[in-house]
């Protein structure tokens, strides 16, 4: 029997969407149909707008799918424009102000407090200027992902920037890809150091050489993995299909893929939806076989010789964990990463980053899937004056491992799974970490990944220290808390966190990481890596390490936050909720 | 189940109150992140709950915190959910039975005190 979804999916869903939503907008939010409620919010992911939690009512996330994170110049002072002038809300957050833009984990572009009457004239400017929010959430292709520098990156094996937008033409707004059983996450890497993190993906393509006609030379192209994902206590990295292909034959097997979870995806149970589960039941050879029968008319290479021994982005270890700091471009000019501490910019930084690129770079900036930003295009004369600008003492291309290592997702603040505060968390745990704690003298980056649920829209599991929320008693009365992970990452043999400690209340998890790290430090071996510290270490011997402890740190957020209509407001409680916004 | 008509799914569930003539839309929505009442999101995750549910685990009383809806359903006039989560005091995790979390009196959706314990329907 099909769910409620898939119904109002079969009813109406993908590019129609659009008029009715104008309509709504037009004629104000309460001519939704009291009834038709649930389905048109549902709806409305598709062209990129979530509801908000309750206590939030008739506001909306927006999101923009920008593909590879790439930013064209001038879209970074759209987005901000955008920003001020609509994503302003009742509530203001004591760290980040009125207005603020979110960089995400998949290189999309989050903004919040967005009415639906306002829906029409950003649909407007943001497609003026080539950007848009179709299918950035939703049971479709979402935004895809790879190294945010293809086409720039002196690492490169392929140039994977062509084949991403042609794949971004092809399959948005196309009505035979519009409706799938769950959403699909599509990865297309061309560097040698696994920055596409393919292997959390539904559909990964990695570079790849594939030897032709016997005579010693090779072809670059992609190896193909299918049914990676992190959510919901089910992590599955993605599964090698030993298939190969050539750039120019990308579209045809990714278009090959998504038609066969469209054809064969679960959708009578949308919590067994994702390829993953499929690819479980089916093992990769039958994928494959399938794939092949099928869905593509031309004989399928087996897989190529791969780079994965090279990758080193979120690896725990070597060069280039992160885009972070000044890396050479191919064409002699750099690409500057900067840390976003959490993912979050107040709308005059983004603008003063869209004025700072445009004078130093080419305008273009570009985001990564650790929440940061990377400027690309500044040339050799202008690279020291743009590091001594000041908007890089906040947003620094050489913080602190605390800072560069944090991740996080949304939170309580708008989303509805969430179970504690995330971002305003991470971004104390990040300052009282650098203040308090010492990591070894080589140690440069340490990664903590906080995620308000088992969704690990913040890629917890990927993370050095990975924390996923959770509820406690603290002195019998409910608290927030977190469970502790440790020791996960990508690379050439990627590894999830296994989670060792569990409920630790929110005041006491700095404690307990600077614990961590004291025991990390005096038992390491010679040059250690903390992904290999845990690797050596079992659980039990893990969890003593990670010893709670109450600090000078105090955590304002330790109730329950969702019981909150917004965290931070002065009268916070559910009856205090601002109404449904006016239609004007 | 007296006067009651029920399509029990997953993430549908029409309760139709066949005196009052009231039909009552029950759905499990946005990942599980709520259940939703006649198109209102009524009941949230991220509560703790205390439960008399033996089959969950050994505790006197399971102390949960509920991180996903699974399903939604009624009893009477009772609506119930079965929840994925974790008993805090034991770190049993799984998916409970049904429970009950409110009830629905002439269409309108009152809520059980969220403190109050919670009996399994056997």
């Amino acid at each position: 029997m099909p769910t409620d979804v898939e119904n109002w999916k079969s009813e109406v869903y993908g590019n129609e969407i659009r008029d009715r939503l104008f309509e709504f907008a037009e004629r104000g939010f309460d001519s939704i149909p009291d009834d038709e409620r649930d389905a048109w919010f549902e709806r409305f992911k598709w062209w990129g707008l979530y509801h908000q939690r309750n206590g939030q009512e008739g506001y909306f996330m927006m999101r923009i799918g920008t593909p590879n994170g790439v930013l064209e110049p001038g879209q970074l002072r759209v987005v901000g424009e955008i920003a001020d002038e609509y994503a302003r809300g009742p509530g203001t957050n004591p760290i980040f102000g009125d207005a603020y833009a979110d960089f995400t984990t998949r290189q999309s572009i989050q903004l919040h407090w967005i009415e639906l009457s306002d829906v029409p004239a950003i649909f407007g400017k943001l497609e003026a200027n080539g950007l848009s929010t179709q299918q950035a959430c939703g049971d479709s292709w979402r935004n895809i992902v790879g190294n945010p520098v293809a086409g720039k990156d002196s690492q490169e094996v392929v140039d994977a920037w062509p084949v991403i937008r042609e794949l971004n033409e092809t399959f948005k707004g196309n009505d035979d890809h519009a409706n799938l059983p769950r959403k699909w996450k599509v990865s297309v890497t061309g560097s040698a150091d696994g920055s596409g993190q393919g292997d959390i993906n539904d559909l990964a393509f990695e570079p790849a050489y594939k030897a032709v006609d016997g005579d010693g030379g090779e072809a670059v192209g992609f190896n193909v993995r299918v049914g990676g994902g992190l959510a919901r206590n089910e992590p599955r990295f993605a599964r090698d299909i030993d298939v190969w292909v050539p750039p120019e034959k990308v579209p045809a097997v990714a278009g090959g893929l998504s038609a066969l979870f469209r054809d064969y995806g679960d959708r009578e149970d949308r919590y067994n939806a994702r390829i993953k589960f499929l690819v479980d039941e089916w093992g990769p050879e039958k994928v494959r076989e399938t794939l092949q029968a099928e869905y593509v008319d031309f004989e399928l290479d087996p897989a190529g010789r791969d780079v994965r021994e090279e990758y080193t982005y979120n690896a725990g270890d070597g060069e280039r964990n992160d885009l972070i700091g000044v890396h050479d471009q191919k064409d002699g000019r750099y690409f500057v990463g900067l840390n976003v501490l959490v993912g979050r910019m107040g709308v005059e930084d983004v603008i003063d980053l869209a004025d700072l690129a445009e004078e130093y770079g080419s305008g273009e900036v570009r985001l990564s899937q650790r929440q940061n930003v990377i400027v690309t295009d500044v040339p050799d004369d202008a690279l020291d004056e743009f590091l001594d600008e000041s908007l890089l003492d906040h947003y620094a291309p050489d913080p602190s491992p605390f800072m560069r290592g944090s991740v996080a997702c949304t939170g309580t603040e708008f989303c509805s799974l969430s179970i504690v505060e995330t971002k305003n968390r991470q971004v104390r745990f990040a300052r009282w970490l650098k203040e308090n704690v010492d990591l070894p003298a080589d140690v440069d980056e340490f990664h903590v990944h906080l995620s308000g649920c088992t969704a690990s829209c913040a890629q917890p599991q990927i993370a050095d220290v990975s924390l996923r929320g959770m509820k406690t008693r603290k002195d019998g009365d409910p608290v927030e808390a977190l469970d502790v992970g440790l020791g996960g990452g990508l690379g050439e043999e990627p590894r999830f966190a296994r989670w060792v400690t569990q409920r630790v209340p929110v005041d006491e998890v700095p404690g307990a990481l600077a614990n961590l790290v004291e025991s990390f430090a005096a038992e390491r071996d010679d040059g250690e890596s903390f992904r290999a510290f845990v690797a050596r270490h079992d659980d039990d011997e893990l969890d003593a390490f990670v010893d709670p402890e109450e600090t000078d740190y105090e955590d304002p957020m330790m109730h329950n936050t969702k019981r909150t209509w917004y965290p931070y407001a002065e009268d916070d409680g559910m009856e205090d909720a601002p109404s449904t916004p006016a239609d004007d | 189940m007296d006067g009651v008509a029920v399509c029990e799914h997953r993430y549908r569930l029409i309760r139709r109150d066949r005196t009052a003539g009231v039909t009552t839309r029950l759905r499990v929505l946005d990942d599980g992140a709520w259940i939703s009442v006649d198109d209102s999101r009524e009941v949230r995750v991220s509560e703790l709950w205390r439960l008399d549910a033996p089959d969950f685990c050994g505790c006197d009383l399971v102390d949960l915190v509920v991180e996903n809806f699974q399903a939604v359903g009624v009893d009477g006039s009772t609506v119930e959910v079965r929840v994925y989560g974790q008993c805090i005091a034991c770190d049993a995790a799984g998916a409970t039975s049904w429970l009950p979390v409110g009830r629905v009196r002439d269409g309108e959706f009152d809520e059980f005190d969220r403190s109050a314990v919670r009996r399994v329907r056997e």
